[in-house]
């Protein structure tokens, strides 16, 4: 009888990693024959999306991979520093009462669905957007600044334990040296926790680049390369989640070759992350 | 370091510059940190607090071009008897109408209550013929009259009085002079408001200077009360006002004056007075910066440049019937008890899978995994699960059970999904929970004979309920959360899911496509203060079983 | 101008909420001299330590009263800057607590910290120091090397030298050899003497023998009061308190 429990668990837990295995199976099977049709050169470096086009179609989705990174890289900017800094606060700065608070607020921030983000950006971001640099409002800005609100959760928890676990006699080695409290938290104990910190910031991108809902309401949805901050554009996510209700036949298939590449990111930052915490425990 | 002259002393400690320069530094770094905290938090306050407030009070800024106060009867000509009245059943809601609605609703345009009243009831219109419906017609189509071919004739006011009064949804029109037949009946007459303020073209497109965007219907007032004398005063163009009135004794005058001003109206001393509408166009076309009003039907027919009047409504946005209420018409109408209710499903199927699944993978790995390499593996698994986009889970929830397995777009298809999704977050609370229940319990329980089955399901995980309950009601916050991988597993009908294959709209979905197809923003804000309340709701629950948790074990 | 005693302690009361930790201790610190503070367990002669050089602000809800004079000034007033008086008086602590880098780099920590940025200047002070402390044969080849890859003997000396390198008037030591093995702890002790000539030393120690070995002047600590202080040689071998005798010959503690 109890082997016979034993069994069962391990077959529940055993859940997560078959889901892993069977998504990548299933998704690859799913879009590599894209390849044999079009090369994979084309893919990744054409920036001519014509899914529809009967005469010439077109499947690269250059566009997609620049527009998925800039909107990334503008949430990291705007993003990290806040996060970073709020942690730093919240672990050596903030009082008992504000630091419990400040934790509420950032718990409830990490809960607050995508699609009210996405809504929020819609009719006060864009809005805003639109006043101060016309057009409509839709564009790499808008997505990054809601996307850099959505990852502050991820950043601010996961660097704020890094922060705290920083043993508390290097602190007061450092102090006892005669060192202020600001140069101890720069010269010593954010050293110490970088790879926590980066870790964060991994972890922290991972969520911008999958996020779909929000960015899909405020990215603008263009289908071309970006210009400026105030380009209207087109992510990985955003090319999967709209096209995907209505795409047949090898457009569907192109779908699903976009979506290998965006696991395959996702997964080179998991492994990425692995690296670094296993360095970091040495 | 040894003290140096260009020390300051204080408090008896020589305090050097540089250090003087170290102090300084720290300040500004911990006010930027402030500011920084500052900023999260203010992010918050300002998002929930914007989507709360629309969604419980919605400011609607209405711009018509037609005022928005109306008149009950409808003068033809002098003679009273001629009067019109339109008169709908008792059902309808609604109290006025504009001129372009009334005719709408007789010419079959609008055949549906919804857009006007947000009643789903069909229209059913009723005639009457003679003079009185020639008079109709001429006051209220602009050109050529047309009524909807299911329009029913009557015969008289009684007989119209009756079957607006019977016929749910329908309307009438009758003659002024039987309105008092009216009282007890089921039936109201409507104030149709057909009157619209003319400009000339400069004031609201100017070579030089603001266009005026829209009036109040006090400012209104106030130019025709003489208040003002320039344009630039409203915020316009620099302007000199030229007022046009209808001469004395005028229908449009008489209404006018009626509908707008509660108390006696004088007129001021440099208005001009035009006789007809056409002499009205040509005063507003000579003079720039001339405003007159005139019969919207009329401003059509004569080509006149219309200024916008806006009004305010505030009023009560989410509310106890929008949430009773279903959804109709795309969800332009009504409220949204079906997704409410269909998302309560989701969450009761997804826990019933999820669940068990979820703790279970959890016993397991910490009671009876031991530390080797496939149990790493196993663990690597779970957090990287929980690392994956939920687009491409719903990608994987549509290839294998909507396409491959054939369940098709619906409950079962989308829960089956969201189940995968939220696995790590179950299995990483209960996880912890388990973790934390004492050894000593565990080995008590062994030492008196009980096998280690029966110690994890009658002690260790009774003791761990708390935790496992905190991670079930967070693996629910993300459910209801999450949109992307519904859309294309659980489908987007928003009636009530009959059964475990229907197509049910949840109300994440439900927002995104309310915001999509631009349908409705104020039920926009009302779906996200709902979802905003959940997610509250979710946080203060576990907070407080978290704290109970922290009592139980120290 | 010189002061009689280098710190003078006058009627120090400590309590960390409502526990009082020290209770009216009254002693005077020499210069130049090896200050030994006995006592057992939890008898807050490491807490007076931190009172010496402000550590205990790290701690909240710490109230103390009473005065500390530093050469007459008075170190917990309200104009006294912290970093200035860390400057002066410089702590080793229990367990060695090298910073994750380089030997140069934890020995230049204070250094720069203090604004010393010239490399010539800092390889002078960094070779000075670590010399001072004895260290220099063992680690002269691998300045750039971590300083987590020393023994527990050689980083608690390095940890000596990067406190001597801020050039303080004062060393506090909180039982700087509990964590070390016999020979390190010779070689620490040897080091001491040394020191002493240059520096004003507090040393906390549990170990009786290691007091009576290296110190001038030890006070005797019992339950947050300061029972009796003078010249080792008399507590030790003529104690005026019945307790301070009992604790001596190994009663108890």
């Amino acid at each position: 009888m109890e082997g016979a429990v034993e069994k069962l668990l391990f077959m529940c837990a055993m859940v997560s990693i078959l889901t892993i295995i069977f998504i990548s199976i299933f998704i690859f099977m799913a879009g590599i024959p894209l390849f044999e049709e079009v090369s994979i050169i084309e893919f990744l470096f054409s920036d001519r999306w014509r899914p529809t086009d009967n005469q010439n179609p077109g499947f690269g989705i250059l566009a997609f991979i620049v527009a998925s990174i800039l909107v990334t890289a503008g949430a990291l900017v705007i993003g990290v520093p806040i996060g970073l800094a709020t942690a730093i606060h919240l672990a050596e700065i903030a009082g008992e009462r504000s630091s419990r608070f400040l934790k509420s607020v950032v718990e409830i921030l990490a809960g607050i669905p995508s699609v009210v983000y996405g809504f929020f950006g819609t009719v006060l971001l864009a809005p805003i957007n639109r006043m101060i640099f016309g057009g409509t409002g839709f564009n790499i800005l808008t997505a990054s600044i809601i996307l850099a609100i959505m990852i502050l959760p991820t950043v601010i928890s996961l660097s704020e334990v890094s922060i705290k676990s920083v043993s508390k006699d290097l602190k007061a080695a450092s102090l006892a040296l005669g060192a202020s409290h600001w140069q101890t938290i720069i010269r010593v104990i954010l050293p110490a926790a970088s790879s926590g910190i980066i870790t964060a910031v991994v972890l922290g991108t991972g969520r911008a680049v999958g996020e779909t809902m929000a960015v899909l309401m405020v990215a603008g949805n263009a289908a071309m390369m970006p210009e400026a901050v105030t380009s209207m554009v087109r992510t990985l996510t955003m090319s999967i989640a709209g096209d995907m209700g209505y795409a047949a036949g090898i457009h569907r298939t192109a779908l699903f070759a976009t979506s290998i590449v965006l696991f395959l990111f996702v997964m080179a930052l998991n492994v990425f992350i692995k690296i670094i915490t296993r360095k970091g425990r040495i | 370091m040894k003290q140096d002259e260009n020390t300051v002393k204080r408090g008896g400690f020589a305090l050097s510059p540089h250090t003087r320069k170290v102090r300084l530094a720290e300040t500004t770094a911990k006010l930027t940190l402030w500011i920084a905290a500052g900023i999260t938090m203010g992010t918050l306050f300002i998002i929930i607090g914007y989507i709360l407030f629309r969604g419980f009070v919605s400011d609607l800024r209405i711009q018509h071009e037609v005022l928005p106060v109306g008149s009950k009867v409808l003068a033809y000509e002098q003679n009273v008897k001629d009067d019109i009245v339109v008169i709908a059943n008792g059902d309808i809601r609604a109290t006025e109408l504009t001129i372009t609605e009334v005719t709408e609703l007789f010419n079959g345009e609008i055949d549906n209550w919804g857009e006007i009243s947000e009643q789903d009831i069909d229209v059913r219109v009723f005639l009457q013929d003679g003079n009185i419906r020639e008079e109709f017609e001429r006051v209220v189509f602009p050109d050529t009259p047309q009524f909807v071919e299911t329009a029913v004739v009557a015969d008289g006011d009684i007989q119209i009085i009756d079957s607006v009064a019977n016929t749910r949804g329908s309307i009438g029109f009758i003659s002024a002079a039987n309105v008092e037949l009216l009282s007890n009946t089921n039936s109201h007459a409507l104030y149709v408001r057909r009157i619209s303020v003319a400009v000339n073209i400069e004031v609201l497109n100017p070579t030089n200077g603001i266009r005026l965007r829209y009036l109040t219907g006090e400012q209104i007032e106030n130019i025709f009360l003489g208040k003002y004398r320039n344009w630039s005063e409203l915020g316009a163009a620099d302007l000199p006002i030229e007022i046009a009135v209808f001469s004395e004794g005028s229908l449009v005058r008489s209404e006018f004056e009626s509908v707008l001003f509660k108390s006696e109206y004088i007129l001021p001393d440099n208005a001009s007075v035009v006789a007809n509408p056409s002499e009205l166009a040509q005063f507003l076309v000579q003079n720039p910066g001339a405003i007159g009003y005139v019969y919207y039907n009329d401003a059509i027919v004569y080509d006149l440049s219309l200024v916008y009047i806006e009004r305010r409504e505030t009023q009560l946005n989410l509310d106890p019937a929008f949430i009773l209420e279903a959804p109709r018409r795309a969800g332009r109408v009504g409220g949204i008890s079906t997704i409410i209710l269909n998302t309560l499903f989701m969450i009761f199927l997804t826990l019933l899978l999820a669940g068990p699944i979820g703790v279970a993978a959890a016993v397991y790995l910490t009671e009876y995994a031991k530390q080797n390499r496939m149990n790493e593996i196993l663990r690597f698994g779970t957090e990287t699960l929980a690392g994956i986009p939920s687009i491409i889970f719903g990608l994987f929830g549509f290839i294998l059970f909507v396409m491959y397995l054939d369940i098709g777009v619906g409950l079962l298809s989308g829960t089956l999904t969201i189940t995968f999704m939220i696995l790590p977050t179950i299995i990483r609370a209960s996880e912890e929970a388990i973790k934390s229940v004492p050894q000593a319990m565990r080995e008590s329980s062994l030492a008196l004979g009980a096998t280690k089955w029966q110690t994890v399901v009658r002690v260790v995980v009774p003791a761990a309920i708390p935790g496992i309950m905190t991670g079930l009601i967070l693996a629910i916050g993300r459910a209801v959360g999450e949109t992307a991988a519904l859309l294309f597993t659980m489908g987007s009908d928003y009636r009530l899911a009959r059964d475990f294959l229907s197509s049910a709209r949840v109300l994440s979905v439900h927002l995104y496509i309310l915001v999509r197809e631009g349908i409705s923003f104020e039920r926009a804000f009302a779906t996200g203060t709902i979802l905003i309340i959940i997610i509250l709701l979710i946080n203060f629950v576990t907070n407080k079983l978290i704290g109970r948790m922290v009592r139980m074990h120290g | 101008m010189q002061t009689k005693h280098k710190i003078t302690v006058e009627k120090l009361n400590l309590f960390y909420g409502d526990f009082q930790a020290l209770k009216n201790v009254d002693i005077n610190i020499d210069f130049n001299k090896i200050t030994a503070l006995i006592g057992p367990s939890g008898c807050g002669k490491t807490t007076f330590l931190k009172t010496l050089n402000r550590m205990n602000d790290l701690i909240t809800g710490v109230s103390i009263n009473g005065q500390i004079l530093y050469e007459g000034i008075d170190i917990y007033n309200g104009n006294c800057d912290v970093i200035e008086l860390r400057k002066k008086i410089g702590m080793v602590f229990q367990k060695p607590n090298p910073f994750p880098m380089s030997v140069y780099d934890n020995i230049a920590y204070g250094p720069r910290v203090h604004g010393i940025k010239d490399k010539k200047s800092l390889d002078e002070i960094v070779e000075k120091s670590i010399k001072r402390a004895a260290l220099w044969d063992e680690v002269k080849d691998r300045l750039r090397k971590p300083a987590l890859g020393l023994s527990g003997g050689q980083q608690q000396r390095l940890c000596i030298a990067r406190v001597l390198a801020v050039e303080p008037e004062v060393v506090l030591m909180d039982e700087p050899t509990s964590a070390l093995d016999p020979i390190s702890t010779g070689k620490i002790e040897d080091l001491l003497d040394e020191l002493k000539l240059n520096y004003t030393i507090v040393i906390v120690t549990h170990n009786m023998q290691q007091a009576g070995r290296i110190s001038d002047t030890t006070a005797f600590f019992l339950n947050g009061i300061m029972l009796e202080a003078g010249p080792t040689d008399e507590i030790f071998y003529k104690p005026k308190n019945k307790r301070t005798e009992d604790y001596i010959s190994g009663r108890f503690g």
